[in-house]
């Protein structure tokens, strides 16, 4: 099993009365793990601390094995890229990326060849090269931001919302890039409200609500670990009215939803471990001619609607 | 070849090793590069500008030189350079904050005292070369109007500015981590610490910076004969000027290694 590159225990964090991160532990596993909650679920206070810019109240969080407040060597292997749109409005880019990567530790011999790769890396149209950041669209200002993230090479990446104001374009770029990096053994930590693009690219997810940890694991460790919850099926048979009424006398619905014309029965389990275990007898017993069975498989938009709801 | 083994062909070539020269030099970059907006150019172009040609356009009739210096010494040394530092070096990483860009910086792989220290040094130069540029002004102003010995008046006071940047700046500083308030402080500490203080005829007045000043100026004799000051020794004034730097650096290093600047209340001024 990998060793997890971030660690939190026991981890609060306060402003005054308000609890931004309520005693919670978690790890993280290298690859790229999403990190997904309602506004206020705690996700940016994570990210802060993680990024070593804010210290938690109390509990420990380590990335890499030690704490990133004022810590230069945990730093070094984070590349952050922040979900606020502010930029240097009067620099241009390459003169921007050239400072904070002389800040990082990149001789200046390196610019403007890094900048040039950096900025193509990320598809900002050379045309915009020119101007200052204060005429760029959302869009551009989250290549540029992504691309000071990247500079120093870093082991680390946390992503704060960087689809915001990308065209479907845009986002799949950043979601190639994405996907290149972590080919490349870059872990990525990813916030995101757009949760189908954390679908497609997470292997993980962190879920956090009124700042605890809700879920986290594999997508499909959370999906089996809410076994415990409804979960819906979708059968078309011959008669989809007495199979209803089979499950009901058997106490297994807690709600269904018949389309007479396809034949077919969405229905709502309340118990799947002891639903599971009747199933193939009930089938059996009802002789019934069945077309087709389907699990509607939680997407990462139910998985957090559940829990978050729950 | 692709762009993705390019740029990490390039990354791996490229040795990232973080040291305080490319942090000071990566932030004074960003720093002077800040200050070419229009409307900072404005504001640094009446900083130069304004009082030179004021004293230029008011000399009184009877004594050119005593008008020349009444603007020179007692309105800008004495009172408009220190507010130029509150303003500056107060504000250098409020303003960081209010712009919402500190968070690219501090997430970088550096010390927090090693931000906090070339973010100083970094307005410490450019600030030296407003004050500068704006002796270079009075120069003009008083050649311009025959007041004596003009070059060796200011030659004097730059000597002087220099120090006086530097220990109002690194008081700013700390005051602008103490507080997003830090213009009122600078104001009370100003009138308690340096009018009042300063005027006390005892040794307690060598807390204020305003008493080091003068007695460097005073060396050069007809600032002596200006401000009414004996010359002090130069290097107790300036071993004064230079611990208080130290010693107020020191503190603001260590304020800003444990506190933290990011959190919605203090991005407010």
């Amino acid at each position: 099993m990998s060793e997890a590159i971030i660690q939190g225990k026991k981890l609060s964090r306060w402003y005054g009365v308000v609890m931004g991160l309520n005693n919670i532990d978690f790890e993280i596993l290298p690859g790229i793990t999403g990190l997904v909650g309602p506004n206020g679920a705690g996700k940016s206070t994570l990210i802060q601390i993680i990024t070593g810019q804010l210290q938690p109240s109390s509990g420990m969080l380590t990335v890499f094995g030690d704490e990133p407040w004022n810590h230069p060597a945990v730093l070094k292997r984070i590349g952050y890229c922040p979900e606020r749109e502010s930029l240097p409005e009067h620099l241009k880019p390459m003169d921007w990326l050239r400072g904070l990567g002389q800040i990082s530790g990149i001789s200046g011999h390196a610019f403007p060849e890094l900048g040039v790769r950096l900025l193509k890396r990320v598809k900002l149209g050379e045309q915009h090269w020119k101007k200052r950041m204060g005429q760029y669209s959302k869009g551009m200002r989250q290549r540029v931001k992504l691309a000071q993230a990247l500079m120093h090479s870093p082991d680390l990446l946390i992503l704060d919302e960087p689809m915001n104001g990308l065209d479907p374009m845009g986002r799949q770029d950043i979601a190639d890039i994405l996907k290149g990096l972590a080919k490349e053994g870059v872990s990525i930590v990813i916030s995101s409200h757009i949760l189908a693009e954390l679908e497609s690219l997470c292997k993980n997810i962190l879920i956090l609500n009124w700042g605890r940890v809700i879920a986290s694991g594999a997508k499909s460790e959370i999906r089996s670990d809410l076994s415990q919850w409804a979960e819906e099926l979708c059968v078309r048979c011959e008669d989809p009215h007495k199979l209803a009424s089979i499950l009901f006398q058997e106490g297994h619905l807690l709600g269904f939803d018949i389309q007479e014309e396809e034949k077919k029965l969405e229905f709502r389990i309340k118990d799947p471990g002891q639903f599971y275990q009747r199933w193939n007898v009930l089938l059996q017993s009802s002789n019934l001619t069945i077309y087709e069975i389907s699990s509607k498989s939680q997407s990462l938009h139910q998985i957090f609607n559940k829990v978050t709801t729950s | 070849m692709s762009h993705e083994s390019t740029l990490e062909s390039i990354l791996q070539k490229t040795p990232v090793r973080p040291n305080f020269p490319g942090i000071l030099a990566g932030i004074w970059k960003l720093t002077w590069k800040s200050q070419l907006t229009w409307k900072k150019i404005y504001g640094v172009l009446s900083n130069i500008l304004v009082l030179p040609v004021l004293s230029y356009f008011s000399f009184s009739f009877g004594d050119d030189s005593d008008a020349f210096l009444r603007f020179l010494i007692d309105f800008y040394m004495l009172m408009v350079l220190p507010i130029i530092c509150l303003t500056a070096f107060g504000g250098m990483v409020r303003d960081e904050l209010q712009e919402d860009t500190v968070c690219f910086l501090l997430t970088r792989p550096m010390k927090r005292w090693q931000f906090f220290l070339s973010k100083y040094l970094s307005h410490l130069a450019w600030t030296q070369i407003i004050g500068a540029l704006t002796l270079l002004a009075f120069a003009v102003a008083g050649t311009l109007r025959g007041v004596d010995d003009t070059p060796m008046l200011v030659l004097s006071a730059l000597k002087v500015q220099f120090p006086a940047i530097m220990a109002y700046g690194a008081i700013s500083s700390l005051l602008g981590l103490a507080t997003k308030k830090y213009l009122v402080l600078g104001l009370v500490y100003g009138f308690v610490v340096e009018f009042g203080i300063g005027q006390i005829p005892t040794n307690i007045n060598t807390l204020a910076m305003t008493n080091h000043l003068k007695s460097l100026m005073a060396r050069y004799q007809p600032l002596a004969d200006h401000l009414g000051y004996e010359p002090g020794r130069m290097l107790t004034a300036l071993a004064a000027l230079v611990v208080t730097t130290g010693a107020f650096l020191i503190f603001s290093s260590v304020l800003f290694t444990f506190r933290e600047y990011n959190h919605s209340d203090e991005m407010s001024k």
